[in-house]
């Protein structure tokens, strides 16, 4: 089979499973098998493809809207492939998780329907070749995203949740769209190939300020302080199959939209200059969710306000706009994913045996769920970007291209907060399963589906962590297709 | 052939390693495979690393891909490295075997020996690294060994405290670290993680990245080695089982921070005033721990004070150029620290306290034990032949040569203090009447007991390893120095210049010292003077360390919280601000719907009601105007015809036609304005 036929079948089976919730409403088991068949049959095909792109790159393309020159394609680079995977990748686990965490006949066929049509929106975005085509799934993806939110929350007025957070993120969308209508028409193109050729004959000031705008528009989407106000609520209150989407999949379009629309399109004159302030904005951001992460004591808002912390740290890595710490950001697409998922993931365990939220109610359960704990210090370790785990290798990289653009005041600050990190993620797991223990005698082991959800994770953690060769070499064509090869 | 060597010298890394991972499966389908496991892989381990000893500073080295274009991932099996990696592996055997017996009846045994030969691995890949970044790798792994291990016992919250003081400590630590390596990394050029070739290139490095460098890498050494100010995290971790405080938090990851400093001095030694750093740190350490040690009444405490100050002497030797010293003393003390920790763990278990005021007598319940014990102290306190004499003499030499002769007076004192800890320790624990925490012990058991026979001969004999050590340790001097071959020893050497050399002398006060201070303590300890009393008691508060951090942490917590909640203030003003904007544009643009669009609207309305009745009237009073005003013309004239021709015919007829033209072209002007 050629790459394309591939690439077709990496992208579309999410949304094959997503139709065919429509027709199976009376049958939510075998929805749930068919979108994790699909899942697992995209992110299959999206990991092989990933591994063997290297510097090539496969392109389809199809009109659209021809009368405006908009079309509609996929695009297969060693940084979309990537993210694609991980992503699909994410999306898989997930769905394991869900066969132990929620009941198909409790949350009925639509809610693996509105999974499956996020996940496949968020490949797609990141496969689109074209601005309209980016932003209209850009759009699309808020749609199941929020319906999740709405009907399956667990807060006490997930309507209201959902509302902020499909409000927000939209302004954010609307900035990107703005930007993306001025390059438009200043370029007369939509084909992302062309507009970084187009663009440089343009002032430095009309530059700038579209960066600023679409810088505006993904920090919305990967909650960066203070356009995070949406992501406490929505992450926490969120069914938690879906916080772990939110928390560890949909902020990386927000990353992969900053590489693709600013590193990538933007002359580096331009980017050198809004350097700092990225930077300093991912310290802040590092710092402020880290702090708040320590006051709180519901874990799933915990969990929440570490991944504003992480996306301070890729900030932080892209804003360095060097090769070293954008290599780092892209690297922690995956590794934020899987520290994050995990953690989510055993928040979830706990939520599943004892039906507590709050930190003040468990307490010394790794007596009872052994692995559960281990998973969670293996979590909390990602978290903190200690050793042997695969954090490790972003974050380094990360810390790396601060000290590389030769703000060593700054970077030191960013590397300071990796003792924060490593501290609150330390203090929950341990509050929820060691010291002595505070009732839920009944608490038991999670079922198998969510443990082997996992062990994939952790595994694959402590895996790249001592074997990070292969994905090193695919985030170095990755940050190759932004230009910064060097 | 030379292939297959190399790659041996990977196998102290690897074996434990893959150890690690078959333990803790196997640990999945049986517990009880576990230990014999898990010995089997150490004792294997440590034959291949005894093994390896011969090719000290052979060139041996592993080289394999691990991030392409960056670093990869090599061993160099040289006598700084791989001497502490031959003691990691080598105690390491021996706490596993020990630990048969000592771990027999705890829960979670796959878990800690996992973890133990999990640290093994780590700690060898961290001293045979020949890259910093995967030195760095294995020394957060060892932390993370350190950490689990501490916290062993998870349902104390002490324990759990414990690991985590030790981790966040470690961590503040090797913040300092990871930025050390990171501006070495991009102050060479080409861009380098490579040790050898860092310290090769050492003099193009720009002087102010190198200052940096070596004073943030410091504060990582520092951390990983709890030298003053960041110790307080080791007296904690002392919840730890004692077999694992033995290996780790004495003998080997400790040393870290040692092996650091000694392994950057060649790049380091340059930077102005780092060496006398390295030095003041060292002796501070010494001396403060050594009065802690004196203080304390837990006997892992006092052995845990002991560790910071005895690794106060090694950074003193490092700052005094001593390289061979500081490694020389590692050395002895990983042996003798880590049989006085053996043979107190053997004490705890049987008398269940570690509270030394409880504990007294124990020798004639358990005399092997004793005998260990009053072996270590041997060691520890610098008694001849014993390998801490020889290595302290040799240490006290460095400083005499680089001329330290405040911070060596200070070293000598401190010396004293350790004399008076550890032979006060000892009498009081194993001397005297049998106490009742001690009434029902018994000798350990042959598993215990072997471990603790090794390392007690270890104790007579580990400095002959002198030569071994002497002769492949790098080169101190920096590359391209001349001169600067390492100046060989024999064990013959080394007796006849320490017992000829001025540190003899040294030694001989200490002792003297020593020894009638303990002798008289009582005495001497109750007419004491005031301030000495509470200096005393000043350094069983740990001269109040840990207060302050907590303090400083409330403080920083409070801070952090109150900056924290004023960013929310901010923010929720701002969205208030925001929502307030939008709710006053919103009144504005109803006000503006109201009184401007509506108040236009009704205007227009108006205008156009008025345009309309103008339209009416006009309409009205022109069209039908004219009109009536041109029927009645034509009705006055027809009149008029009519009188004029009255009765006649032609005349009405000639009036109806004028009439009905006339009728007919208003009809048609209506029309016509029409179209």
């Amino acid at each position: 089979m050629s790459r394309e036929t591939l690439l077709i079948g990496g992208v579309l089976p999410g949304f094959v499973a997503a139709l065919s919730a429509l027709f199976l409403k009376r049958a939510p088991k075998l929805t749930r098998t068919i979108t994790l068949g699909a899942l697992g049959l995209s992110a299959g095909v999206l990991g092989c493809l990933a591994f063997s792109t290297g510097a090539s790159v496969t392109k389809l393309s199809y009109p659209w809207i021809p009368s405006w020159g908009i079309s509609f394609g996929l695009k297969l680079d060693a940084l979309s492939a990537f993210v694609a995977a991980t992503v699909a990748f994410m999306g898989f686990v997930d769905l394991i998780y869900c066969f132990g965490y929620t009941k198909p006949e409790e949350v009925g066929s639509s809610f693996y329907g509105w999974i499956s049509l996020f996940v496949a929106s968020m490949i797609g975005v990141v496969m689109s070749t074209d601005l309209m085509q980016f932003y209209f799934l850009w759009e699309l993806m808020l749609i199941p995203s929020t319906a999740l939110i709405v009907y399956w929350g667990t807060g006490k007025n997930p309507e209201a949740t959902g509302f902020k957070y499909f409000i927000i993120t939209h302004v954010g969308a609307l900035m990107i769209l703005i930007s993306f209508l001025w390059i438009m028409n200043a370029t007369g193109t939509s084909d992302m190939d062309l507009i970084a050729g187009r663009l440089a004959a343009l002032s430095p000031g009309v530059l700038t300020t579209m960066a600023v705008l679409l810088l505006g528009g993904f920090a919305v989407k990967m909650a960066i302080v203070p356009f995070h106000i949406w992501l406490p609520d929505a992450h926490s209150e969120a069914p938690l199959p879906v916080s772990v989407l939110l928390s560890a999949v949909m902020m990386d379009m927000g990353i992969y939209g900053m590489l693709r629309f600013l590193l990538g399109v933007f002359p580096s004159g331009i980017l050198q200059s809004l350097s700092l302030p990225v930077m300093i904005f991912g310290v802040i951001s590092q710092w402020y969710g880290g702090l708040e992460a320590l006051g709180q004591t519901q874990m799933k808002r915990i969990a929440a306000y570490s991944t504003i912390s992480q996306m301070g740290y890729v900030l932080f890595g892209i804003g360095s706009f060097t090769r070293t710490g954008v290599s780092g950001s892209v690297l922690h697409i995956l590794n934020h994913g899987l520290a994050k998922a995990l953690l989510f993931m055993t928040v979830g365990s706990v939520i599943h045996a004892t039906g507590a939220h709050d930190l003040d109610e468990v307490g010394g359960l790794g007596r009872k769920m052994p692995l559960s704990a281990l998973f969670g210090i293996t979590a909390a370790f990602g978290l903190a970007g200690a050793p042997p785990l695969s954090s490790f290798h972003s974050e380094w990289r990360i810390f790396a291209g601060g000290f590389d653009s030769g703000r060593t005041t700054v970077s030191v600050m960013a590397v300071a907060c990796s003792v924060l990190t490593a501290y609150y993620a330390l203090r929950m797991i341990i509050r929820m399963f060691f010291g002595p223990g505070t009732g839920h005698e009944n608490a038991r082991e999670s079922p198998p589906a969510m443990l082997a959800a996992m062990a994939v994770l952790a595994l694959s953690s402590v895996l790249i962590g001592f074997v990070p060769r292969p994905l090193s070499v695919l985030v170095d064509y990755a940050v190759k297709t932004l230009g910064l090869g060097g | 052939m030379v292939n297959l060597m190399n790659t041996t010298s990977a196998l102290p890394v690897v074996l434990p390693l893959v150890a690690a991972v078959i333990v803790a499966l196997a640990g999945l389908f049986d517990e009880r495979l576990v230990p014999h496991l898990a010995v089997t892989a150490g004792v294997l381990n440590a034959a291949f690393a005894l093994a390896m000893v011969p090719r000290l500073g052979g060139g041996a080295s592993f080289r394999c891909s691990w991030l392409p274009g960056i670093s990869d991932f090599t061993v160099v099996f040289d006598g700084l490295g791989g001497i502490i990696a031959v003691i990691a592996s080598v105690l390491g055997a021996l706490i596993l075997v020990y630990s048969l017996r000592y771990m027999e009846h705890e829960h979670g045994k796959t878990r800690y020996y996992a973890l133990v030969l999990l640290f093994i691995g780590a700690m060898s890949g961290l001293v045979l690294s020949g890259s910093l970044l995967s030195l760095y790798f294995f020394w957060e792994t060892v932390g993370i060994c350190s950490f689990s291990l501490i916290g062993f016992h998870y349902e104390d919250p002490k324990a759990l405290k414990g690991a985590i003081k030790a981790f966040i400590t470690t961590r503040i630590g090797d913040v300092g670290l990871i930025a050390g390596i990171l501006t070495l990394y991009f102050s060479t050029s080409p861009h380098t993680f490579d040790i050898s070739t860092i310290l090769e290139h050492a003099g193009s490095i720009a002087p102010g990245a190198l200052a940096l460098a070596a004073y943030t890498m410091l504060l990582g050494a520092m951390g990983k080695s709890a030298q003053v100010p960041l110790h307080v995290w080791l007296p904690d971790a002392m919840e730890a089982p004692t077999s694992v405080s033995a290996l780790i938090h004495a003998a080997t990851m400790v040393n870290a921070g040692v092996y650091l400093v000694a392994r950057m001095y060649p790049a380091f030694s340059k930077v102005s005033g780092w060496t006398s750093t390295v030095m003041w740190v060292g002796v501070f350490t010494l001396l403060a721990a050594a009065f802690m040690a004196l203080a304390a009444k837990d006997l892992k405490r006092m052995l845990a004070y002991s560790t910071v100050s005895q690794l106060g002497y090694m950074f003193f030797a490092v700052g005094a150029g001593g390289i061979l010293a500081s490694q020389f003393h590692l050395a002895s003390h990983a042996v003798f620290k880590a049989l006085l920790f053996l043979s107190a763990g053997a004490i705890i278990h049987e008398a269940g306290t570690r509270n030394m005021d409880e504990l007294s007598g124990a020798r004639k319940r358990m005399p092997v034990t004793a005998m260990a014990f009053l072996l270590g102290v041997m060691g520890l306190s610098g008694v001849p032949p014993f390998n801490g004499f020889f290595s302290k003499d040799m240490v006290f030499a460095a400083a005499i040569e680089a001329r330290a002769y405040v911070p060596l007076a200070l070293a000598v004192l401190g010396a004293v203090l350790t004399f008076i800890y550890s032979w006060r320790a000892y009498f009081k624990v194993f001397e005297g009447e049998v106490s009742a925490s001690l009434r029902h012990a018994h000798e350990v058991q042959p598993a215990m007991k072997w471990p603790l026979l090794v390392l007690a001969a270890g104790t007579v004999t580990s400095w002959l390893l002198i030569g071994v050590q002497s002769r492949t340790l790098p080169s101190p001097e920096p590359v391209g120095v001349a001169g600067a071959a390492q100046h060989a020893l024999t064990p013959l050497e080394l007796v006849r210049e320490t017992l000829t050399g001025p540190g003899f002398v040294l030694s001989l006060i200490i002792m003297a010292c020593g020894y009638l201070l303990v002798r008289n303590y009582d005495r001497v300890f109750s007419q004491m003077p005031h301030f000495a009393r509470s200096l005393l008691n000043w350094a069983f508060d740990g001269f109040y360390f840990d207060r302050f951090y907590q303090n400083l942490l409330t403080v920083a917590g409070r801070a952090g919280s109150i900056a924290v909640a004023s960013l929310d203030a901010a923010i929720v003003l701002a969205a208030r601000g925001l929502q307030k904007a939008v709710s006053a544009g919103t009144s504005f643009t109803s006000a503006i719907d109201h009184k401007l669009i509506e108040g236009f609207g009704r205007l227009l309305g108006k205008l156009a009601f008025a345009a309309s009745r103008l339209a009416t009237f006009a309409d009205r009073s022109l069209i039908e105007g004219s009109g009536q005003f041109l029927w009645k013309t034509a009705e006055q004239s027809g009149k008029t015809t009519a009188e004029i021709d009255e009765g006649g015919l032609n005349a009405r007829v000639i009036a109806l036609v004028i009439g009905l033209s006339v009728v007919v072209l208003i009809v048609a002007v209506e029309t016509g304005v029409r179209m």
